[in-house]
């Protein structure tokens, strides 16, 4: 009997002690996104088409990603000659270089183009060719292998592939999104809550996406990276009702806002794709592909956090009281400090 | 003389260079998930953590709290002491026998106190970390793909454990037992494997 | 056993040995060498009948048995399986290998005819000393180099299927005339045994 109690207690502090170790990791995890999201990957792009027979324009825009200049060199095969100079034009956050040149030997199909010091990079380059027969190849280059073989021929299930991929990255990078997400599935209350929420916030960022790369409508970046932070932040102050008891309108129907506020963040998912450059022909594709990706990244992201949250209960972890309240409070200061941060650059 | 034998094979196989990728496999959303990558695409280190999850989630609910806390510290720790080392080897051969010793206890339906499950979060964490760590810094990475390695050890000491805690049904302790004898099994072929081709 | 049971068993048999057949030309077009180790390991303990058979009667007869042996007989298998394999690969020599290996379906065989009931203290080391001939009869075969890990576990996998395979085929029990059709196989299990051994002696 004394033996057991014994026992118990030296579990119960070997227990404490540990938890404190795991409260001290989940600091330093939690630490980490802010620190991933300073060096951002936006994508390089690389556009060649052939405007008359043996004859490309190529451009091509690289990132400034905090005032330093994507360290790349593009190689492009030796038999091409540049039958202008180039011209370089240095934007706010890309620089645009551009050029015409000419194969003799004819065909850019079978060559072979380099990204030297690609290899160094965490930046992906979105290459895109095209013919004066309509042929075209949208591919993305990657760090593992800074080079790309053209081949002439590029099924639809290619192009698929390639943008559903960037939506996937764009979704996992963007950490802003991802806090929006969170931030609603802590104050829906029920699994029909959550489906109907999450559905409407899919719903209405698809609409806005498609409107905004079609070219229907759009918002200039800073007041809306703004507005995305304070949408984050508008959630934190909600989470803080629903631990005082208190409702409101968006407790009783979370998936309101998650619509009105999801239309927000598809303007957000669409710059996203459009400073990739999208193709000119098949942007129905590639929308539809990209939108998946998002889906498909977000929905991960959400049965992720619901198995943990899941597999924490039933491990019945008894924790301090502050950490249930840490979720409401990464949600809200993170969002506070955005749209601080985002609403200076405005003025 | 038959020990000296087992001695030199042994050395032969740490000595072996690690054979894990030259790179990391890119993920192409920077270190954070490469690490993260890394380790859901090495089968070893998976292997070892899920059995280690098995066993130690097999002792209850009190004994999964404690794994999913302290194996990824351990993990955290070994493996920077890993990914800041000279050490030039590969524990490959490690990791396999300690499959063997986490799967034939999960075989055996074996049961232990919270305290003992703790240690043996602790030393298989650590060894499995250790060697997570080499592997990392053969393949150039830093820190952050650590953090990110160990991101991952949690999620899937928290999932498994959970998952062998809420299942109690006989049959499910039976496919449990099976499940542990077929680690030990992938454990002991491996163990020759590499020897074997360590030695070669 | 209910009816409910004996189609599910059947179908979980269905399924595992639908797996085991179609491996490589499914994935054929996954690259990599390290998935490529996994579907050899996978298709390794199904590229001889001598093994196939033992591994099926091992099922079997842990069917007839029924609960515990049912379940601990296909515990033990891999683990000594595994133990052979390791001796073979480190090119420790095991004697007798060929004809432990036609002798297992031989005895297995008779066991599942003859409806033989031993104690576990008994079946689960004479089926560890099979494992442990046809584990070596692998290991000694395998060459080093792909990735061992997912080798290896590809190799169990199969051989746990192979078992669940049998065990499968073994709900039949439950059915009329179920023992009788079980006894049978057994036969054909024997006849199989009998095949292998001439051949280890020729």
């Amino acid at each position: 009997m004394t033996k057991q109690a014994d026992q118990a207690v030296r579990f119960r502090m070997l227990h404490r002690i540990a938890l404190q170790a795991f409260v001290l990791l989940c600091l330093v995890a939690a630490g980490m996104p802010p620190a991933a999201e300073a060096h951002e990957s936006r994508p390089a792009y690389l556009q060649i088409r052939e405007v008359a027979p043996a004859r490309y324009d190529v451009l091509w825009r690289t990132p400034v990603n905090s005032g330093m200049p994507l360290p790349v060199m593009l190689r492009l095969p030796e038999a091409a000659r540049n039958t202008a100079d180039p011209i370089i034009q240095r934007l706010n956050d890309s620089t645009v270089e551009r050029r015409r040149i000419e194969l003799p030997e004819g065909d850019l199909a079978g060559q072979r183009i380099d990204f030297v010091g690609l290899q160094a990079t965490i930046t992906d380059v979105l290459v895109r060719v095209s013919w004066l027969d309509g042929r075209q190849v949208t591919e993305i280059v990657r760090p593992a292998r800074p080079w790309i073989e053209l081949s002439d021929r590029q099924s639809i299930w290619q192009v698929a592939r390639t943008y559903t991929t960037l939506g996937i990255e764009h979704i996992l990078m963007g950490f802003d999104h991802l806090l929006f997400v969170a931030g609603l599935m802590i104050i829906v209350r029920s699994t029909r809550s959550l489906i109907k929420t999450i559905t409407a916030f899919t719903v209405a960022h698809s609409i806005t996406l498609a409107i905004a790369t079609l070219g229907y409508a759009s918002v200039p970046a800073a007041p809306l990276n703004a507005a995305i932070a304070l949408s984050i932040l508008f959630l934190g102050v909600e989470v803080v009702r629903l631990w005082r008891g208190q409702t409101s309108f968006t407790l009783r129907h979370p998936w309101i806002v998650a619509f009105a506020f999801g239309l927000l963040h598809g303007f957000g998912f669409a710059s996203g794709l459009t400073t990739v450059g999208l193709p000119t022909s098949d942007i129905p594709l590639a929308l539809l592909a990209f939108n998946i990706g998002v889906e498909i990244g977000q929905l991960a992201f959400v049965v992720v956090i619901l198995l943990l949250h899941r597999a924490i209960r039933i491990l019945q972890f008894d924790p301090p009281r502050w950490t249930y309240y840490a979720p409401g409070y990464l949600v809200g200061s993170l969002g506070a400090f955005w749209t601080i941060e985002r609403a200076l650059i405005l003025f | 003389m038959r020990r000296s034998a087992v001695g030199v094979l042994l050395a032969a196989a740490l000595c072996a260079p690690t054979p894990s990728y030259a790179h990391l496999v890119n993920s192409g959303l920077g270190p954070f998930y490469d690490g993260a990558l890394h380790l859901m695409l090495t089968p070893m280190d998976l292997v070892g953590l899920a059995a280690l999850s098995l066993f130690v989630g097999s002792q209850g609910a009190g004994a999964g709290r404690l794994l999913v806390i302290i194996a990824p510290l351990a993990w955290l720790l070994a493996g920077a002491v890993a990914l800041y080392s000279r050490v030039d080897a590969s524990f490959a051969v490690v990791n396999a026998g300690s499959l063997v010793l986490l799967g034939g206890c999960i075989a055996l339906g074996l049961k232990t106190s919270p305290a003992v499950a703790a240690v043996a979060a602790a030393v298989f964490g650590g060894l499995l970390g250790f060697q997570s760590g080499l592997e990392l810094r053969a393949a150039g990475a830093d820190w952050v793909a650590l953090i990110g390695t160990v991101a991952v050890v949690l999620a899937v000491t928290l999932l498994i454990s959970a998952l062998v805690v809420s299942y109690t049904a006989f049959a499910f302790r039976v496919v449990l037992r099976v499940l542990g004898s077929w680690a030990a099994a992938t454990g002991l072929l491996s163990f020759g494997w590499i020897m074997a081709s360590g030695a070669s | 056993m209910t009816k409910l049971h004996i189609h599910r068993l059947l179908l979980a048999a269905g399924i595992c040995a639908a797996i085991v057949q179609f491996p490589e030309t499914a994935f054929a077009h996954v690259e990599g060498e390290a998935i490529s180790g996994f579907f050899s390991g996978l298709s390794h303990p199904v590229s001889g009948w001598d093994h196939i058979l033992a591994m099926i009667a091992v099922g079997l007869w842990g069917a007839l048995l029924g609960p515990p042996a049912l379940w601990i007989l296909p515990i033990a298998f891999p683990i000594a399986m595994a133990a052979g394999g390791m001796l073979g690969l480190l090119g420790i020599p095991l004697p007798w290998v060929e004809i432990g290996i036609a002798a297992s379906s031989i005895v297995l065989g008779l066991f599942i005819v003859t409806n033989m009931r031993l104690s576990l203290a008994v079946a689960i080391p004479l089926v560890m000393i099979f494992a442990l001939f046809h584990g070596h009869a692998h290991g000694t075969e395998l060459s080093p180099g792909a990735d061992a890990v997912l080798y290896s576990m590809g190799f169990v996998i199969a051989t746990g299927l192979l078992h669940a395979f049998g065990i499968g085929i073994g709900a039949v029990d439950g059915l009329p005339m179920g023992r009788t059709v079980l006894r049978a196989l057994g036969g054909g299990v024997l006849l199989g045994g009998t095949y292998f051994l001439i051949g280890a002696f020729a």
